[in-house]
């Protein structure tokens, strides 16, 4: 564990290397955050909704490393994509982004998801929470 | 004394409650129509049972006329009129019977198998009359007993109704015609006080109290009548008559009549004839008004309520005639003074206030006997809620020999209430001292009651009012922060890009100036947002003529994001052309209101593929626009409830109950239109019908 708090640079150096992929249903949402998520991840797939989200990952469940993506979605909802998607690959992590008022999606089952933000994404406690998991990435990988 | 003249007043009143009760009973059957069909239903059996009720009274008012008539004369007059009245009076208790068993209320099922026990008594006096062992008050106070008891049943069913306008126009119509039949007795009296050389003291007495009583009622008259109503009463009363008829009532007022007055008899009765047909002229306006304004309220109602009230119009109609008939027969009668004393609450008083004398129906009112009261100061009767300053104010009027009136709350002798309006007077004697006062009284109870009726019911409909613009803007809130949560996303992603650009030194001029331009525009679109939410809740300053499609289109943009959000489709289908007159915004408000609700019930049920529908189109008079959903309807048990005031088949914490019951006010008293519910075969359809003002269809 590195004695002080890594720089952005620091955390970007690794997930730099990630392959991500982003599912959000809002056009404008998706892709103004697409443009925040290429300063921070190698490779971003986009899915319009759960559904597609779920398809594009089964094709390749182990090309991702990390998933990102809304709760609030028509055809199948983050939650039930997530749960899909962990039974395909275990290792994938999953952050959930959603709205305060969503209290229907806020009982999670346990280990299932790694991170939560609401938004508006604030980006230094999304940096933060990604240093956290990539270093449990780190230290289980060890 | 002077109470015993005023019978003829006195008699009239059963009769004038029984026209306001009737009155009152149309104002019910307007006011339910808010109600469904089976209410509805009851109701009009309700309110047939009341016109059989006063067919009824009618003819044994009638009867009761023409037994006296017969008795007073001996059986030498009214024989075989009688003999055909009671036969007549037989048919409608025949009627009341069969009509009986159709009664569904129980209470009132109740009331009349009780009113109709007195049936048996009736043909029982009719053969003590048959055998003169009877006298004229006596008969005549059982049928008033027995009229009374039948009046009762009717201020039962009256107990339904609602309407605080025409509850007002009715009290000022009812309080009229007392005013004007009072004038009719004053013209049988004075032509009498002027025919004889030396009349009966006792007559110039009973023509004072009527002189008294006019404008008692007049009073009361005012106090309810409407604007125009007052306006039409001044412009008609008045001219050459009126002040005649004024000049000789001063002249027998104010002059002692030793060796008669020199007035032709004639003179007088043409002039105060003059006096009453205008009169007729005001009664037959404030008759159009209310009419004109239950008129109002029936255009939203089936033929069903137009002929219900069109019965009530024309049973109340036969009333006055038989009123006047009635009148004429006693008028003849001067045997029927005693009766006077039961009829009219009344009393003298010496000047420190000690009771002198008191009528019967006093006595009846108060609970007291006549030997409890004569001796005892007048404040026996004083109520605890009255204020000592008004009786300061009364005494000290009185005191200076004017006259003093208003209204009274009373003690009964068991601790009960009574109002009644009163009219003071001091009596002077031949050197111009006040000896004493005398007071006459009209029971103003009911009309107490009623106007209480209407401050609680006002009252209740702002809290109403007022809980219903907080739920709203809680929604509107809620319909704010869906609006906003996307473009916020879309400014702080943004931001933060830039912010990581210019850590991660990858600074791009050109990259930068679009992005700052992108955040710009979402603050506009954030800000255009709050501009048509404020606009969307201003208050209304006057009605516009405006499109039903753009009315919806307005809803339409506010509601978008929050069922974009909960993915419910909105699907919309406008052809209407023709525009309505209303106030724009809050029709707005009952649209959202409507899709809203239709929202709760789809996310409620977890309905697979919801959809809202608006659609909207014209026909000849009318333009409508619905709200459609497939949200699996309402339960037809539930459907007249809806409208309901806290009525709510939501159970989450946020159905108040008031939406739909606002929307129904809105829609239907501020937009003179109606609110309509059905189930479709997935869901349930709100109806708008607004009427299409002439100015539109000119236009088109």
């Amino acid at each position: 564990m590195p004695s002080s708090k890594p720089s952005i640079k620091e955390i970007v150096l690794f997930t730099k290397t990630l392959h991500i992929l982003y599912v959000e249903d809002n056009l404008e949402a998706r892709e103004s955050t697409l443009g925040l998520l290429e300063n921070i991840f190698h490779t971003i797939t986009l899915a319009k909704d759960g559904q597609e989200g779920l398809e594009i990952f089964k094709a390749t469940p182990h090309a991702f490393d990390m998933v990102i993506s809304d709760i609030n979605m028509p055809y199948m909802n983050g939650l039930e994509m997530s749960y899909a998607i962990k039974q395909l690959n275990p290792k994938v992590k999953i952050t959930l982004l959603s709205a305060y008022d969503e209290e229907e999606y806020a009982i999670v089952e346990e280990g299932k998801i790694d991170a939560r933000f609401f938004k508006p994404l604030n980006l230094n406690h999304f940096l933060e929470t990604l240093n956290q998991i990539y270093k449990i990435c780190y230290d289980s990988n060890k | 004394m002077l109470q015993k003249l005023k019978i003829k007043t006195r008699l009239l009143l059963p009769l004038s409650i029984l026209i306001l009760m009737v009155l009152i009973l149309s104002i019910s059957i307007i006011s339910n129509q808010y109600s469904k069909r089976a209410f509805l239903l009851e109701l009009e059996r309700n309110t047939k049972l009341a016109t059989n009720i006063s067919k009824f009274v009618h003819s044994t008012q009638k009867e009761r006329g023409m037994t006296s008539g017969f008795l007073a004369s001996h059986g030498t007059k009214f024989t075989t009129e009688l003999r055909e009245q009671r036969v007549l009076t037989n048919q409608k208790i025949e009627q009341l019977s069969f009509f009986a068993t159709s009664i569904q209320n129980e209470k009132i099922a109740k009331k009349l198998h009780q009113a109709l026990k007195l049936i048996p008594k009736l043909y029982q006096i009719r053969d003590d009359v048959d055998h003169f062992q009877t006298d004229v008050s006596k008969s005549i106070a059982f049928y008033s007993k027995m009229n009374e008891k039948f009046l009762n049943l009717i201020i039962e069913i009256s107990k339904i109704s609602k309407l605080p306008i025409i509850t007002q126009n009715l009290l000022a119509y009812i309080n009229f015609l007392e005013a004007k039949e009072t004038v009719g007795i004053e013209r049988a009296v004075g032509t009498a006080l002027l025919s004889e050389t030396s009349p009966e003291k006792s007559l110039k007495v009973s023509f004072i109290t009527l002189v008294s009583i006019e404008k008692l009622y007049t009073k009361l008259f005012f106090q309810y009548a409407s604007t125009k109503a007052k306006a039409t009463y001044k412009r008609y009363h008045r001219g050459k008559e009126i002040d005649e008829v004024q000049h000789i009532r001063d002249i027998l007022l104010y002059q002692e009549s030793t060796n008669g007055y020199h007035i032709n008899a004639e003179y007088w009765f043409e002039n105060i004839t003059t006096k009453i047909d205008k009169l007729k002229t005001i009664d037959d306006y404030l008759a159009s008004e209310i009419l004109s304004n239950i008129h109002k309220e029936l255009e939203k109602t089936t033929t069903l309520f137009n002929n219900l009230f069109f019965i009530t119009i024309v049973s109340i109609l036969l009333f006055l005639l038989i009123v006047n008939m009635v009148v004429k027969l006693l008028r003849s009668e001067k045997r029927l003074k005693n009766l006077l004393d039961k009829y009219i609450i009344s009393s003298t008083t010496n000047t420190k206030g000690v009771i002198l004398d008191a009528s019967d129906a006093f006595c009846d009112i108060s609970g007291y006997t006549k030997e409890e009261l004569i001796g005892k100061p007048h404040s026996i009767v004083r109520h605890a809620d009255m204020p000592k300053s008004a009786f300061k104010e009364m005494w000290k009027t009185i005191k200076e020999g004017k006259v003093w009136d208003g209204k009274v709350k009373n003690r009964k002798k068991d601790g009960g209430y009574y109002w009644v309006y009163a009219h003071i007077e001091p009596l002077f004697n031949k050197k111009d001292e006040i000896e004493g006062y005398v007071a006459i009284r009209i029971d103003i109870t009911d009309s107490i009651h009623l106007e209480e009726e209407l401050v609680r019911s006002k009252a209740k409909d702002k809290t109403l009012l007022h809980q219903s613009k907080l739920a709203q803007m809680g929604e509107m809130i809620s319909m704010i922060a869906h609006q906003w949560r996307q473009p916020l996303t879309a400014i702080s992603a943004t931001a933060s890009d830039l912010y990581m650009k210019n850590i991660l030194d990858s600074y791009e001029k050109e990259y930068f100036d679009t992005k700052l331009k992108r955040i710009n525009e979402f603050s506009q679109h954030l800000s255009h947002t709050i501009d048509d939410f404020r606009n969307f809740y201003k208050e209304d300053k006057k009605k516009e003529f405006i499109l039903h499609s753009q009315m919806a289109k307005g809803a339409c943009e506010i509601v978008e994001s929050s069922l974009q959000y909960k993915h419910i489709a909105l699907q919309s289908d406008f052809s209407c052309e023709k525009k309505v007159y209303v106030l724009t915004n809050e029709l707005r408000q009952v649209i959202l209101n409507l899709i809203k609700n239709s929202e709760d019930i789809l996310m409620e049920k977890k309905i697979q593929n919801p959809y809202i529908k608006i659609r909207t189109y014209d026909d000849e008079t009318h333009s409508y626009l619905e709200v459609i959903d497939n949200g699996g309807g309402i339960q037809e048990s539930l459907i007249e409830k809806i409208f309901d005031p806290y009525f709510s088949t939501k159970t989450k914490k946020d159905g108040t109950g008031l939406g739909l019951y606002m929307s129904k006010m809105i829609v239907e008293e501020h937009c003179g239109g109606d609110l309509l519910i059905e189930n479709t075969k997935d869901g349930v359809k709100f109806i708008i019908k607004l009427p299409i003002p002439k100015e539109s269809l000119d236009a088109k």
